[in-house]
């Protein structure tokens, strides 16, 4: 449906109905945005800055809050490449090629979806734990997987794996393969059909999915707290040490970390936004 | 640069879409693959180009044997028919892919490749759309634009998946003489797919007719249409009345109709057996010496021609009239004729008919 008839439609829908029901929707929409989007926001701003900058600047400087910090970005900056590139081929497969296990493979990579991140984090536990299949052998051999980086990549990365793969296969399918065909009947090698022609097709969507998927990767808490053991200095990622200290009763420093990860969402949402309209922008040319 | 297909047979589990197809292509020819969708045509092109792997059977291009060369091998350019335009590149772009591509030491210099992209466009006339891209172009010249990038990097075989499928009439009509022209100019050897008769016939020097992944026909336009060798040909390539009937005592009968056999047949009986009847194989006459009589239902003027529709006239004393397909007879008469005989819907006027195809079971009789 192109963007005039739909404008049309919402206009005569508009006029079906009676000005007091539209003012009412209209309302309880806003009411709603208000109470579960725009207030949390303000309180977390509000708590964050009660006592005052100093103690703001002193939440966000301190030394764990800096190692948290900087375990979240490091867990985000092994996460998303690895995803992206799994996510790539993945749509790739599924979108270009009919084998045996496809649409397997498309339920299975909407399971972390639907999989509660806690029972993602209990499954490595079980997995690697002391009383767990691999028994503690990684441990025990000088690779602790549980309560150490790799595990909570491990979770991470289980939990983002859908991101960039849902937001490519459809893509990817609606596009068709003929413009690659086209390339590679020019004589081009796969490699170069890929970089040319391929990659500039898919970079918004690309872009949008990783995007998603960074928000996540730095702003999951299930999964990682199962498997971090919350060790201060150590395996404690953004989510977790605003936990540790809202439990520790120091509220606005656990808030002042949280605006962190506020801006954090913020961020994404702009750039999430720049790149949808930039997305939309190349399908109406692509459809036209 | 010849192509041969010698008994390339593909299968898409129980749907066969080539069934054992021989064919051969001279160097320098353009030649249609025609028939109704499904008949196996583009799987037949994209297993020439390389896009599809038969499952028996080989090409051979010059002589060689190219069944599982990898594309790029096979120096084939190839058109589709939604263009395949890349939309993220300028139409400049576009032509020059294929040159851009090359390994660094095949590749020409850039200087080389802008005066080759500026005279290919120049060959499709559309220089003046180097700078714009895809999206902003109509169907037709993006179809010109594919072309130009096709032939870019100088294929021995040019191979186009119905080219003109996706534009409107009159742009199609308009493409045709324009491609046909432009094969006299560059002489490369071209196969394109068309399920329209109408095009292969203004544009190809022969025609391979298909139907359910077999080759039904092949010859030039003339012969495909003046000795159509199967019924389905017959009913494919231009307009026939089918008369359904038998013959006994040396004549074809249908109905109360009766017409005399060619005597490959006459000395035959056959339960059944249809005559084919070209509709500007009919002449109208005013008055007797007519082989049946009718009455005019429809009259269609079609610019240079008329088209009617009649049904036979049933007296009780000529007894049932034929059976055709539609129940109608269509008959094709000039504008000259048409207007000299002065007729009209109702008119009772006599047939005589000039040329009929038999066929015997699958295959024609002379």
């Amino acid at each position: 449906m192109n963007s005039t008839t739909h404008r049309q439609i919402v206009a005569r829908q508009q006029a079906d109905e009676t000005p007091l029901v539209r003012y009412l929707l209209s309302l309880l929409a806003m009411a709603i945005i208000g109470l579960f989007l725009i207030l949390p926001l303000v309180a977390v701003l509000v708590e964050a800055f009660r006592d005052g900058w100093q103690a703001y600047m002193t939440a966000i400087t301190d030394r764990y809050t800096r190692h948290a910090i900087g375990l979240t970005l490091f867990t985000a900056l092994i996460c998303v490449p690895l995803n992206t590139l799994f996510g790539v081929a993945a749509a790739w497969c599924i979108a270009r090629f009919d084998f045996p296990g496809r649409s397997l493979l498309t339920t299975l990579i909407d399971l972390p979806f639907s999989v509660s991140p806690v029972i993602a984090g209990l499954v490595f536990i079980l997995i690697f734990g002391a009383q767990g299949w691999f028994d503690g052998w990684f441990a025990a051999n000088g690779f602790p997987i549980l309560f150490a980086l790799p595990g909570i990549v491990l979770a991470t990365m289980f939990v983002t794996l859908p991101f960039v793969a849902r937001e490519l296969i459809p893509l990817m399918q609606q596009q068709g393969a003929e413009q690659e065909e086209a390339a590679i009947m020019l004589g081009a090698s796969p490699w170069q059909m890929w970089w040319t022609i391929t990659l500039p097709r898919i970079k918004w969507g690309l872009l949008y999915g990783v995007i998603l998927c960074n928000a996540r990767a730095m702003g999951e808490f299930g999964a990682v707290s199962v498997v971090s053991g919350h060790i201060r200095g150590s395996t404690n990622t953004l989510p977790l040490h605003v936990e540790i200290l809202y439990n520790e009763y120091q509220f606005s420093a656990a808030f002042a970390v949280a605006t962190l990860l506020a801006g954090l969402a913020i961020v994404t949402l702009i750039a999430k936004s720049i790149v949808e309209w930039r997305q939309q922008r190349q399908w109406e040319s692509a459809s036209s | 640069m010849s192509i041969h297909v010698n008994q390339l047979t593909k299968r898409y589990g129980n749907f066969t879409a080539l069934d054992d197809i021989s064919l051969s292509i001279d160097d320098g020819e353009l030649v249609a693959l025609l028939g109704p969708s499904g008949c196996g045509k583009t799987t037949l092109l994209r297993s020439i180009a390389g896009m599809e792997f038969a499952d028996s059977g080989n090409i051979l291009l010059e002589g060689r044997d190219m069944t599982f060369e990898p594309i790029r091998h096979r120096q084939v350019g190839f058109v589709f028919q939604h263009y395949a335009l890349f939309n993220h590149m300028s139409v400049f772009e576009n032509v020059a892919y294929g040159l851009r591509v090359r390994p660094r030491a095949q590749r020409p210099t850039e200087a080389a490749i802008r005066q080759r992209v500026h005279e290919l466009l120049d060959l499709v006339q559309l220089e003046w759309l180097a700078k714009r891209f895809p999206p902003q172009l109509s169907g037709g010249q993006r179809q010109r634009i594919a072309l130009a990038r096709a032939l870019a990097v100088e294929p021995r075989y040019l191979l186009l998946d119905e080219p003109f499928g996706a534009l409107d009439a009159n742009v199609r009509k308009e493409l045709r003489g324009w491609l046909r022209r432009l094969h006299e100019e560059l002489h490369v050897t071209s196969l394109f797919v068309t399920h329209d008769q109408e095009e292969a016939m203004e544009v190809a020097s022969r025609i391979v007719v298909m139907n359910h992944g077999r080759i039904e026909q092949l010859g030039t336009p003339a012969e495909i249409y003046d000795t159509p060798r199967t019924p389905f040909v017959s009913t494919f390539i231009g307009n026939v009345n089918v008369f359904r009937g038998c013959v006994r005592n040396g004549a074809f009968h249908s109905g109360s109709w009766r017409l005399p056999l060619p005597r490959t047949l006459d000395t035959l009986h056959l339960a059944e057996q249809n005559a084919y009847i070209r509709p500007h194989d009919i002449e109208i006459l005013r008055g007797p010496a007519a082989d049946w009589e009718v009455r005019i239902r429809h009259v269609q003027p079609m610019g240079s021609r008329y088209h009617l529709e009649a049904i036979p006239v049933t007296d009780a004393s000529a007894g049932p009239g034929p059976e055709t397909e539609s129940g109608r007879i269509m008959i094709e008469l000039t504008r000259q004729a048409f207007k000299t005989l002065a007729l009209d819907v109702g008119h009772r006027v006599g047939l005589r008919i000039h040329h009929v195809h038999w066929f015997h079971g699958a295959t024609t009789l002379q």
